[in-house]
């Protein structure tokens, strides 16, 4: 176990390095333009004129060829500093992360966590109740959720449930009236939470369903049934638990899919989290600050991973028993 | 002994969280306005449709109305006229036009309690001068090198020398002013003053939490007086559906709507919807450089085909107005003789002169066997911007030219402009030299500034003339000039006010709007005389 | 009365293909105590057989005929109920002991489990495991904290066979007990079986291992094509099968001569409506090919499908 666990960290760096590097050659090979887009973004009508160009290029440190700059970084990287965004004018990088690491954690996290419950129930309920109407309404709505985009399921959940019903606040992470910043609300988490769930529990609900009804073919499940063990247990107690398995390994893999849907999501409902500021460095084309986004969800995506590979190992009794 | 697995777990779990909902939609409604019981320490919530990345005034545009935070030189009236600010009486131009010299008021304190000095406004104007420094607003301050110096003559007077004479110098006095004694020797690209700022405003910053909201609470000592609304609170809502439903449920006090979605809220009680007079304008930029376009008569022929009254009233609603040149009704530069008149035969007939005499089956024209056709670029990030291109293109083939429409990539657009025609909105309500020169004169023609590469002697004449005195009768005169000339040429039809439609918290008094740039400046536009507000 | 009957039980499976007739016709019946052995081809209908009769059969199915457990009908009962009777009244041996024990499991739990299932108390059930291992030369304690593979095969067989014995049920029926096994273990795994019928259930044992069954004595059924063919005394029809399949069946193994069946049996979606086995006949006569022949008595016991024994 903890040679697995070595082993991946080890590798992190040099995963990092090469998204890093493929960050760097991404932004180099862009047609955005840093400086007209901060130009476009800070004063309206204002022409970049060649001359604020160069002075632009110089204040940032663009004016070096690309590989310059990226041994730059690396080598402040290395003494762990992230640089300045230029979108937050010159803030460090790693304050800016700090700030928004919070609230999008609790988003990300929550929303996980009512995926695997929703996918669990709504996938055990499709599997039981095989080519039910349910088992179709479950199907459908699973596959629309891989499909439909999801900004569009968020405005959609604004629409219903803030504009028109008025149930639950549009946007934000806390009363802006009573309550400092920085803080999470449950009122304010609930509506992009499940909408972040809604539209990332299709592949999860599916694979249950499936995996579960290649599991209730198993022999030992048979076998369950030819005791006389009643079909919920049979269900819950003996097909389950070996569909949950490989379930555990898709939370790690799809944990990318889950950051990538809150940037949208985040972006809706104004959520002051690393995913809007990933829209906002995205369109400032701040790449200290879009680098560092990126790392950060490499070493989420690096370590979820890793914690899925290992929560396989203890669930399953026969490569926990291999690994003694 | 028996190891239960699983499932019991996420059940609970569920349970769990269907019991938070709950009593999370039960109790917690703390935050609604809930009546006028009490607003004395009510904080004003501001939701704006993007976060500032600076509010260090060295960097910031006109259009950001210096936060509240800090305060300018000279200020702008309801009226767009100028006052005196920081300045204890209007600046005046020396006999050449060439030194300004500026008496300060000796009253005024920065939000840490230090006094505003010369020495504060001659290091702000040198920060903006600094090369090193990456602002975007030196070209505009400072354009052609027009500043050569600014010195401290004592501590209450500062005298400003120009390379030349200019009539437009006193507005850009209205740049905020920074603190020297904090910003002495910082890296003004990178200091923690531009999310964190110092200012001599009725607001002083209290905090900001990125993504979140940013807090100014009222300057006690403000040499104004001290604001009556106490907190100003302002949060980032890019999704307009959005921000009506925070407007809606009372969480909100003031934001930007679309006419149309405003439209809902006329009804609500609650809230004001107040239209800010808006100097922005859409308008379709005619590439100079398409051999058919070229010819003035063609572009004349386009003018004359827009339907401009149905399409302000269809696409932007009882709010609608058509417009025909740059400047608003309202302006002091405004002329209210220049006018098109929606004529699509004279239009047939002014092609037809410029030899577009044959048409093919499908009832385009052609000259030498070719057709007349364009492209009209929009930019995606404006819904309405696509309704008009449409409209326009379709105003267009009407009259037998082969006009499409496509959406624009940005970055990209820019490279096309020599052959395609761009429609956005564009416009600002200062003064004309600020914003016009560059945006019509032809030493702009290849730059993006000047996209049609529109090089008109009669235009340029009217922009040098109206720079050449500081006689603001005189000054008028070339402006109507340049109204003249710009319906003339043809290369930028103007189409109709882009209207900036605000909404507000009905138990706000002593809102009075002023004139604004783009939709996107609407806090400037109403909130120029924040301090003035109070809560009914 | 017999532990269980079957009176002219049919199964067919409704496919894409057509009806797919597993089994047809089958009648028997098995006293407590007493072993019956099924052996015949695989895909003749042994395992539907065994299936059918605890009717643990997939929803496409038809079923047709009686199946008495202890005189109480069971092809009409609610499923519930039957749920019940499976758990209480009948237990299955499955085909590789070691794939039927779920692997995330531990022993201990899905023994007790299943115990309970039956209608065991708690202590009782462990008692009632602890005595079933123990007679099969285990104990509770060593099993209950491991996961199935990390038992032998050996040891796994002796888990299921157990499961099997606690309850006393009234039959037990054995799928394929000894397939993959190597012999050592086939003959532990026999001697079990005849434990678990002189312990007074009645014991139904699926094989295609002609020498198991041989060993396991009883009677014999012998199945092809989906019909119960020849119904004997295991030591009669080993010494001298009276159905054509069954002496082609015996001459095929390697000691009689190792004669190969020459054809192939029918598909089971186009079962003639004669004699399935008449195209490989030998002994082939008219009424062969004219009707499905019924079971005739033998002179000496049993039955057999075949017009020679009109």
């Amino acid at each position: 176990m903890i040679a697995v666990v070595g082993r991946r960290l080890l590798a992190l760096p040099l995963i990092l390095f090469a998204v890093a590097l493929l960050v760097f050659l991404l932004a180099w090979a862009s047609p955005y333009d840093p400086a007209e887009a901060y130009v476009q973004g800070a004063a309206a009508g204002d022409a970049l004129t060649p001359e604020l160009r160069e002075q632009f290029e110089r204040a940032w440190g663009l004016e070096d060829p690309m590989p310059v700059q990226f041994l730059s970084w690396l080598g402040r990287l290395v003494q762990g500093d992230l640089g300045e965004s230029r979108y937050l004018s010159g803030a460090p990088v790693v304050d800016a992360l700090k700030d928004r690491a919070y609230p999008s954690l609790v988003l990300l996290g929550s929303a996980l966590g009512v995926v695997l419950v929703g996918a669990l129930l709504a996938g055990v309920a499709a599997a039981a109740f095989r080519d039910s109407p349910l088992d179709w309404l479950i199907r459908t709505s699973a596959y629309a959720a891989t499909f439909v985009p999801s900004f569009w399921v968020a405005l959609l959940a604004v629409f219903v449930f803030a504009v028109q019903l008025d149930w639950l606040p549009a946007a934000g992470a806390s009363n802006l009236r009573s309550v400092d910043g920085g803080r999470v609300e449950f009122r304010h988490l609930l509506l992009p939470m499940l909408t972040l769930a809604l539209t990332q529990h299709g592949w999860f609900t599916l694979y249950v369903r499936d995996t579960l009804l290649e599991v209730l073919r198993d022999d030992y499940v048979r076998f369950a049934e030819a005791q006389g063990v009643g079909r919920v247990a049979v269900l819950f107690r003996h097909a389950l638990p070996n569909a949950l398995i490989p379930f555990v390994t898709l939370i790690g893999t799809h944990i990318p899919e889950l950051i990538g849907g809150s940037i949208l999501i985040e972006s809706v409902f104004g959520w002051p989290g690393l995913g809007n500021l990933t829209r906002q460095a995205a369109i400032a084309v701040d790449i200290p600050l879009l680098l560092a986004i990126v790392l950060v969800g490499a070493v989420l995506v690096v370590l979820g991973n890793l914690i899925a590979d290992l929560l396989y190992r203890v669930i399953d009794p026969r490569i926990r028993e291999s690994m003694r | 002994m028996v190891r239960r697995f699983g499932w019991s777990t996420p059940l609970v779990a569920l349970l769990a969280l269907v019991a938070l909902v709950g009593v999370a939609c039960g109790g917690d409604e703390d935050g609604s306005t809930g009546g006028s019981a009490d607003n004395d320490g009510r904080a004003l919530v501001v939701a704006l449709t993007s976060e500032p990345s600076n509010l260090s005034p060295v960097f910031l545009d006109v259009n950001a109305g210096n936060w509240k935070i800090f305060s300018g030189l000279v200020a702008f009236d309801q009226d767009l006229q100028l006052v005196p600010d920081l300045a204890a009486e209007m600046p005046e131009y020396s006999e050449d036009g060439r030194t300004v010299t500026v008496r300060l008021r000796q009253d005024v304190t920065f939000h840490d309690g230090e006094p505003l000095t010369s020495e504060d406004v001659v290091f702000t104007w040198n920060a903006i001068l600094d090369t090193d420094v990456a602002t975007p607003i030196r070209e505009r301050l400072a354009l052609d090198g027009l500043i050569e110096g600014v010195r401290a003559v004592d501590e209450f007077t500062v005298e400003f020398t120009l390379s030349r004479m200019d009539p437009a110098f006193m507005e850009r006095l209205y740049t905020g002013i920074v603190p020297a004694h904090l910003l002495e020797g910082e890296d003004l690209n990178s200091t923690s003053f531009n999310r964190e700022p110092v200012g001599t405003g009725p607001y002083r910053f209290a905090s900001w939490v990125a993504g979140d909201r940013l807090v100014f609470e009222a300057y006690e000592d403000y040499y104004g007086g001290a604001p009556a609304i106490k907190r100003v609170v302002f949060t980032f809502v890019p999704d307009e559906n959005a921000r009506a439903a925070l407007m809606g449920n009372g969480e909100i006090d003031f934001t930007r709507m679309s006419p149309r979605l405003a439209e809902n809220f006329e009804a609500n009680e609650d809230v004001r919807v107040v239209q800010v007079p808006s100097a922005s304008m859409y308008q379709l930029t005619l590439p100079n450089k398409h051999p058919a376009i070229s010819d003035v008569r063609v572009r004349q022929a386009l003018s004359m085909a827009v339907n401009r009254e149905e399409m302000a009233a269809t696409l932007i609603g009882p709010l609608g107005q058509p417009a025909y040149g740059p400047f608003r009704e309202g302006h002091w530069a405004y002329d209210d003789s220049g006018h098109v008149d929606y004529d699509p035969q004279g239009a047939r007939d002014l092609l037809a002169e410029a030899g577009w005499t044959e048409s093919d089956s499908q009832g385009f024209l052609l000259k030498d066997g070719e057709r007349l056709t364009f492209t009209i670029l929009y930019l995606a990030s404006n819904a309405e911007d696509q309704e008009f291109a449409l409209a326009l293109a379709s105003d267009f083939q009407e009259i037998g030219v082969d006009a499409r429409v496509e959406v624009g990539s940005n970055p990209g657009y820019q490279d096309r402009l020599d052959a395609d025609a761009f429609f956005h909105g564009v416009g600002m309500p200062y003064d004309p030299e600020y914003v016009m020169r560059a945006r019509f004169h032809s030493d702009y023609a290849d730059v993006a500034a000047n996209p049609a590469g529109m090089a008109n002697p009669d235009v340029d004449a009217a922009l040098d003339a109206s720079r050449a005195t500081l006689d603001p009768e005189e000054r008028r005169e070339a402006f109507i000039d340049l109204q003249r000339a710009l319906l003339e040429d043809g290369s930028y039809l103007i189409i109709a006010e882009r209207p900036t439609v605000v909404l507000v918290s009905a138990d706000i008094e002593g809102l009075v709007p002023q004139m604004a740039g783009s939709p996107h400046a609407f806090v400037r536009g109403l909130s120029w005389n924040l301090e003035d507000w109070s809560w009914k | 009365m017999p532990a269980i009957e079957a009176r002219a039980l049919s199964v067919g499976f409704r496919t894409e293909r057509g009806v797919v007739q597993a089994l047809s016709d089958a009648s028997f019946a098995i006293e407590r105590g007493e072993t019956l052995v099924v052996i015949g081809e695989s895909g003749s209908g042994k395992t539907v057989l065994a299936h059918a009769l605890m009717r643990l059969l997939p929803r496409n199915v038809t079923l047709a005929g009686e199946v008495d457990l202890e005189g109480q009908p069971l092809l009409a009962l609610p499923e519930d109920e039957m749920r019940r009777v499976r758990g209480r009244r009948m237990a299955l041996i499955p085909q590789g002991a070691g794939s039927a024990l779920n692997p995330v499991r531990r022993v201990g739990g899905l023994m007790l489990e299943m115990a309970r299932v039956r209608g065991l108390g708690q202590g009782e059930a462990r008692e009632a495991l602890d005595g079933s291992l123990r007679e099969l030369g285990l104990s509770f304690q060593q099993v209950a904290e491991r996961y199935p593979h990390q038992l032998s095969g050996g040891m796994q067989q002796r888990v299921v066979n157990a499961m099997a014995m606690v309850g006393e049920p009234s039959v037990v029926i054995a799928d394929e007990p000894t397939h993959g096994m190597d012999p050592e273990l086939v003959d532990t795994t026999a001697e079990q079986l005849g434990m678990i019928a002189r312990r007074g259930a009645a014991l139904l044992v699926i094989t295609h291992d002609l020498r198991l069954a041989e060993r396991l004595g009883g009677r014999t059924a012998l199945i092809y094509s989906s019909y119960i063919v020849e119904l004997r005394d295991t030591a009669a029809f080993f010494s001298q099968p009276e159905h054509p399949y069954g002496r082609a069946l015996l001459g095929a193994l390697p000691e009689h001569g190792g004669v190969a069946i020459p054809g192939v049996s029918p598909e089971l979606t186009q079962l003639p409506r004669a004699c399935a086995f008449a195209p490989r006949c030998p002994a082939r006569f008219e009424p062969c090919d004219e009707a499905v022949p019924p079971m005739f008595p033998l002179p000496g016991g049993g039955e057999a499908r075949c017009y020679l024994h009109a």
